[in-house]
């Protein structure tokens, strides 16, 4: 039972975290539809040229997308025809970073393994999308002509409730069930695995490492995000970098999902050659990075925790009450989850109705019958306003990193808070709550890096060292505080070490 | 179509069941026994780190020893750490700096196989500078602390006459 409990939640926490994502994707892809159209959109992923491989490549890494927000608007280029290579390139290379996440990258002990990722995942791309514009050649769009046609005529007011109409009817539909489907995987795992049954799968000494991950990775789903905190441990106790590839590349990069849409898309047989090419692919990559990209100067941990999310959340003898389930599934979602998850919400209200009153899309007024009023009541072609909002999308994108990475002194401030909330815990034995503080005060020290590195374009030597070094004993912490029975004299010891470092810390950061 | 699905979820099952055969049988309740492994010779301050290099440097020498790869393999870690063990006193960001800069040229030649016994000795000089500004800020803070509490005595009538014999 607790195997089966475990799994829910984990498929639960998947869907909540990729909320966000999914109401964007959702976006794009009805931008693409009625502001873009089947020609712009060809033309914006390259076309049939030999650069449209590149081209999605880098479409995908600046829009905020994971591996269940990009099949609606894989859907929505399938059906105009997109270039079936340039189609996987994106579908691969969109979940994989994006501005966020890139920046979060630059608080590994490595920044230029971040950069090193980003470009094998270009070749990885580009070699996959060639063998699937050979395999899936003859394959064509579904939309008719008409239907084009119809949907660029459609202007003002009528445009915006398409787009809502489309949204609506994907999530209840089509896209929704894909999202459901991706967390299958994460079910599954979370199922089969038991609580930290991972937690010394990837030693970088483990000639099975990347394999290993490599097989865990598949049906994992994992936002952007998530993927690069998971670097970040990785990094830090000094696992196999091999498996850090091939976590990021199949990980981030496909879900159940993503197979299940390319099987009925393409057939068993041209998706069955193309995972087989993406699985060889990113095992070479992941081998032949293992040995070069081993962080030096890290002492191997022996073990990382960063996989625990993939298992199961609840131990074999826990008891299963409904305050242990609702403690256990909270626990990963914050607040962006909450509003992803009302967004989505809302929207799936809305799909429900026009689904049950079968709402259509209203019927076109074509351009040549609008009758322009005023001298300034100008008709702005669509493409216009559909590149502005993909082009502000990602504008939003990038700014938000400011919002995210705030000012050091804001930052501060959080930390300052986490580590009262922290400390005050551990030295009084509230483990949970402890272990809660020190996470947040984890995330917030990186977000301080990333922060100061965007406002003064460099991360001195010594200021990585000291959030290096806090991170370090904030994981002794962490597993001093996971001994049984509690030991609160050795708990002690390591709260001196973080009260003795915090003066400095600050001083680092400040000057 | 449908049944092709299920085949590839299926693969997908078997896939990642096979793949973690290992770990299904490591689940645990606690995680008392994954605390991090402290090597042996982690220095416990920089002058520990210089004089553990200077004693390995020493083993280095022709006939003094004959595990000459495990040796060296401890010199670059011990290179490698130096930044790491600086940085966690309480020096100046500037007194740091020139051993992190040492530290990384020097282990770059040492991964090269170059032989560098005269620049590991000025990296120990460093070493053993930034020790003694730990052990004079040490002293500072336990004669600031003494003061402070002949002041505190000094204030409190009953503990200065308890002192009294």
């Amino acid at each position: 039972m607790v195997e089966i409990v475990g799994g829910f939640i984990r498929a639960g926490q998947g869907f909540a975290a990729a909320a966000a994502t999914l109401m964007v994707g959702l976006l794009i892809a009805a931008l693409f539809r009625y502001y873009l159209g089947p020609a712009n959109t060809k033309r914006l992923f390259g076309g049939e040229s030999l650069r449209s491989l590149p081209q999605s490549w880098l479409l995908g890494m600046l829009l905020p997308v994971c591996s269940i927000g990009v099949i609606p608007i894989l859907r929505e280029l399938k059906r105009i025809g997109v270039r079936p290579g340039a189609l996987t390139a994106f579908a691969l290379s969109a979940p994989l970073f994006n501005p966020l996440s890139l920046l979060y990258g630059l608080t590994l002990s490595r920044p230029i393994v971040v950069i090193a990722f980003a470009l094998l995942s270009l070749l990885v791309v580009t070699i996959l999308g060639l063998v699937w514009d050979r395999v899936a050649r003859g394959h064509k769009a579904i939309s008719s002509l008409e239907s084009e046609a119809e949907e660029e005529g459609i202007i003002g007011i009528g445009r915006l409730w398409a787009v809502a109409l489309m949204i609506g009817r994907e999530l209840i539909g089509p896209s929704g069930a894909y999202a459901v489907v991706a967390t299958v995987g994460l079910f599954v795992l979370g199922s089969v695995l038991p609580h930290g049954a991972l937690q010394a799968s990837v030693e970088q000494n483990d000639t099975w490492a990347p394999a290993t991950m490599a097989a865990v990775a598949i049906p994992v789903y994992a936002t952007p995000m998530l993927t690069i905190s998971q670097l970040g441990m990785m990094f830090q106790h000094a696992n196999a970098p091999g498996a850090a590839l091939a976590l990021l590349l199949l990980g981030t990069g496909v879900n159940v999902a993503t197979l299940v849409w390319m099987t009925k898309n393409f057939g068993l047989r041209a998706t069955s050659i193309w995972f087989v090419a993406l699985v060889g692919l990113v095992l070479s990559c992941s081998y032949a990075v293992n040995r070069p990209l081993l962080p030096v100067g890290v002492e191997p941990a022996g073990h990382t925790h960063a996989f625990d999310i993939y298992t199961n959340p609840l131990i074999a003898s826990a008891d299963l009450g409904w305050r242990d389930f609702w403690s256990a599934f909270t626990r990963g979602i914050g607040l962006s989850e909450v509003v992803g998850l009302v967004g989505l919400g809302v929207i799936g209200l809305f799909g429900l109705i026009i689904r049950f009153w079968r709402v259509e899309v209203p019927v076109a007024d074509s351009v040549a019958q609008v009758t322009v009023r005023h001298r300034f009541d100008v008709i702005v072609p669509a493409p216009v306003l559909g590149g502005v909002l993909i082009v502000g999308l990602i504008a939003l994108s990038v700014v938000s990193s400011f919002a995210y990475y705030p000012e050091a002194s804001e930052s501060l401030e959080e930390i300052r808070v986490a580590r009262v909330e922290a400390l005050t815990a551990a030295t009084s034995g509230n483990i949970d709550h402890a272990k809660q503080w020190i996470e947040v005060w984890d995330q917030w020290s990186r977000r301080l890096e990333v922060g100061v590195f965007l406002r003064t374009g460099e991360l001195r030597p010594y200021q990585r060292m000291q959030g290096y070094l806090l991170r370090k004993k904030l994981e002794s912490l962490e597993h001093e505080l996971e001994h049984d029975p509690f030991e609160p004299e050795e708990v002690r010891s390591v709260v001196q070490q973080l009260l003795r470092m915090q003066g400095r810390y600050i001083r680092a950061f400040r000057e | 179509m449908i049944r092709n699905e299920w085949i590839a979820i299926s693969f997908l099952c078997i896939t990642a069941a096979l793949g973690c055969g290992k770990g299904a049988t490591a689940g645990r309740d606690s995680l008392h026994e994954l605390d991090h492994v402290i090597p042996e010779h982690w220095p416990s301050d920089p002058g520990d780190a210089a004089n553990k290099l200077r004693e390995r440097l020493r083993q280095l020498e022709p006939g003094k020893s004959d595990q000459l790869n495990s040796t060296e393999r401890e010199i670059l870690e011990l290179v490698q750490w130096a930044p790491e063990i600086c940085a966690d006193t309480d020096i100046e960001e500037a007194t740091w700096l020139p051993v992190y800069e040492a530290s990384e040229k020097l282990a770059k030649r040492l991964l090269g196989d170059e032989v560098v016994g005269d620049e590991i000795e000025t990296l120990c000089r460093l070493l053993d500078d930034v020790q003694k500004i730990v052990d004079t800020q040490e002293m500072e803070i336990a004669r600031e602390a003494e003061d402070e509490l002949g002041n505190l005595d000094a204030s409190n009538p009953e503990i200065a006459n308890e002192e009294q014999p």
